[in-house]
């Protein structure tokens, strides 16, 4: 559950994020976190991009136009 | 082809249906849940474009799509009652439930699909020369729909899911399922088992991406106040899940009176909306579905290199994709 606690640390807390930002590897080292490439490189773009962009409004809205069945 | 001619998997089910003792009556019930299947119908009423998940598979893996159309018709009638069965095990007001006269006439037409896909992979096993393979296959299908009814029961008995119980449950419903799928079409097209093993990959991670949106289209009945007072749907959510998991201590008992409060007004919800938010739900969602699809596509990538038909697997997860 490593995922979950990096996201809401990074939600809570703005040092954090910052040090996200600057070292994602010894902020998750510090914390004693391991994340993929993958995973670290996806949070650090929407670090870079506007909070609503995870917003859980603008994410079910799409879902009104289209279907996964 | 015209609008009034049936899709060849809906076909291939009916004649299969005709062959049998059933009441037409019954058979009508069946036939009335499955996805419509008329070419040019509504996009509501499209045959689920899943069900070409084993011939895409097959024919990316070097076989011939052809020979999976009875395996993916059989996976056609599980994914059709799984999706009944599930709206009246979670006492969701369904379409399709309220069109066959209610819960007691739905859980009589679940058994009839599945006992309809036995015979669908029955028909298989007639028309293959490697009956070991079609033994194969059927056994992987009963397994997979144990694992499935497994997560089901933990799903239905267990109101209030911690994060990881979440993923168990979303493993077992919908990445066993799906992979299913790929596998079985893989297996059918080649031997070699690495390849099954990429495809059946995909496959997983494709059914945890559903699940996912899945989740969040219950979050979109709420938010759009569909629904009213305490739902199944919420207390059961990927959000809530994660939101206890993360949550300090403190915080925990507070949100969850709010959150569990009934009648749901609107201001409620967007009061729970908005701590979901801070405590970074959204963004938890949206990193789980992308850590998923990067996942599905390496499994893809490793399995088939480049294919017309690898194409359209790889289009599915841009197509599922929440960013």
């Amino acid at each position: 559950m490593a995922l979950a606690q990096v996201v809401y640390h990074i939600s809570t807390d703005k040092d954090f994020a910052l040090q996200m930002r600057s070292n994602p590897q010894v902020a998750l080292k510090e914390r004693g976190w391991s994340l993929s490439k993958e995973e670290i490189a996806f949070l650090l773009s929407t670090l870079r991009s506007s909070t609503e962009r995870t917003e859980i409004r603008r994410l079910v809205k799409p879902l009104l136009h289209r279907s996964w069945r | 082809m015209t609008q009034e001619q049936v899709h060849p998997f809906i076909q291939l089910i009916n004649n299969n249906w005709n062959d049998t003792g059933a009441w037409p009556e019954f058979i009508e019930a069946m036939r009335l849940v499955l996805p419509l299947g008329k070419v040019g119908a509504k996009p509501g009423k499209e045959i689920s474009r899943w069900v070409h998940l084993p011939g895409l598979c097959c024919q990316a893996a070097g076989g011939d799509p052809e020979s999976t159309k009875e395996v993916a018709a059989a996976w056609l009638l599980l994914f059709t009652a799984a999706h009944i069965i599930d709206s009246v095990e979670d006492g969701d007001q369904a379409d399709e439930v309220s069109a066959i006269g209610g819960s007691g006439p739905a859980i009589n037409v679940t058994n009839g699909l599945f006992l309809s896909a036995a015979l669908m992979l029955h028909k298989f096993h007639e028309k293959v020369q490697k009956r070991n393979l079609a033994s194969q296959i059927s056994s992987d299908f009963y397994n997979t729909i144990l694992i499935m009814t497994s997560g089901q029961h933990r799903d239905i008995t267990n109101q209030q899911p911690t994060l990881e119980q979440w993923w168990r449950v979303a493993e077992a419903k919908s990445g066993s399922f799906f992979s299913l799928a790929c596998r079985s079409g893989a297996k059918i097209g080649c031997q070699d088992l690495d390849k099954i093993k990429g495809y059946s990959d995909f496959g997983f991670h494709l059914g945890m991406m559903i699940q996912i949106l899945d989740d969040l289209e219950d979050l979109a009945s709420i938010i759009n106040h569909e629904e009213t007072g305490l739902t199944v749907g919420f207390e059961k959510s990927l959000a809530l899940a994660y939101a206890l998991e993360v949550l300090p201590e403190a915080d925990k008992g507070q949100f969850m009176e709010r959150s569990l409060a009934a009648p749901r007004e609107p201001d409620i919800v967007n009061g729970i909306i908005d701590k979901l938010n801070q405590c970074g739900a959204g963004l938890y969602m949206l990193s789980e579905s992308e850590r998923h699809r990067n996942l599905a596509l390496r499994s893809l990538e490793a399995a088939c290199p480049s294919s017309p038909a690898g194409e359209k697997l790889s289009g599915y997860l841009r197509e599922l994709s929440l960013e």
